[in-house]
């Protein structure tokens, strides 16, 4: 199926991945009347992370940013699964999460969630504006820079 | 009937002035449900008059009354965002009354910047569960969780978002 949204990630030269398992005792969306529910994402890109380690120590703010948005396209890919693949039934981004894997006391976690952030809003447009939270973590799984959960209003 | 405005005068407190959102994102987002205007909030900072207060790691340079001043600044936030959500919603002066009146508070996510350890964020949480029970009555019981991180933007001590649903 290929759609208004399709054609925008198209222009965007993003290509979503194949859906990535859970990776444990949890499904990947939830949809409850209409709202769906992103469970937490991580940077992974042809069946691997990205990036690991701590935004600030071993890695740059821009790979985190760079981390944030593979975990956003991962959010994507995960929602057009549970949507039948159809994206042009999501009407809002309601909610972004974002976890930063740092070391005590970084400040920046806002620049690092705006890879995540930035890219919700080029692909839905002002449909992607969304509330959100970013908090730094001392622990990721898998030693992940970020994780990203997301809230959709959908049709 | 009380109303929300009334309590929060009553414990002598007053809503801050919103504040905008510090990066790419908005401050407040509202979904029409089945059940009526479902509101999230960004997570919000302790501002009053503008700027942040309380900056810093509660176990360290906070100690625990610090950190629960902090916490209801931050809660105080949170309830203008609703505000500010709900008249957009339900216009200025609906019902001839403040828009908080019509808001139940569903959720609260608390994040806490402390030392590693630190045994006391229930009293923090609490901090802001029992302000959010002060302005709404009953309509403001609320799920939340909190949890302690070693970071949190600007090195704010605290930060809290909310979902409310407006009727």
């Amino acid at each position: 199926m290929s759609g208004r949204i399709d054609a925008r990630l198209a222009e965007l030269k993003i290509v979503l991945p194949a859906a990535n398992a859970p990776a444990g005792n949890y499904v990947p969306v939830v949809i409850s009347g209409n709202l769906a529910f992103v469970s937490g994402q991580i940077p992974m890109a042809q069946g691997e992370i990205k990036h690991k380690g701590r935004v600030g120590v071993e890695l740059t703010i821009e790979q985190g940013q760079e981390a944030a948005r593979l975990c956003c396209i991962n959010i994507i890919t995960q929602l057009k699964n549970a949507l039948g693949g159809d994206l042009d039934r999501v009407r809002r981004c309601i909610k972004v999460g974002g976890f930063v894997n740092c070391e005590a006391g970084f400040p920046d976690q806002p620049k690092v969630v705006n890879g995540a952030s930035d890219l919700m809003v080029a692909v839905f447009g002002d449909a992607g504006r969304h509330a959100r939270f970013a908090v730094g973590t001392n622990a990721l799984p898998f030693n992940c820079a970020v994780e990203v959960e997301a809230t959709f209003e959908v049709a | 009937m009380s109303s929300v405005a009334a309590r929060l005068k009553a414990a002598g407190l007053s809503l801050p002035p919103p504040m905008g959102a510090a990066a790419n994102y908005t401050p407040h987002v509202t979904t029409k449900t089945a059940d009526g205007w479902l509101v999230h909030t960004a997570g919000q900072g302790p501002y009053r008059d503008g700027r942040l207060h309380h900056l810093g790691c509660i176990g360290r340079e906070l100690d625990l009354a610090q950190a629960c001043d902090s916490a209801r600044l931050v809660t105080l936030n949170v309830l203008t965002q609703a505000q500010q959500a709900g008249r957009a919603i339900l216009g200025d002066g609906a019902l001839g009354s403040d828009t908080l009146d019509r808001a139940l508070c569903l959720r609260l996510g608390i994040f806490v910047y402390c030392t590693t350890g630190f045994a006391q964020l229930d009293a923090i949480a609490d901090a802001a569960s029992d302000l959010v029970l002060t302005a709404l009555g009953a309509a403001g019981r609320h799920a939340r969780s909190v949890a302690g991180m070693p970071a949190l933007p600007m090195r704010t001590s605290v930060e809290i978002d909310g979902i409310f649903l407006f009727r």
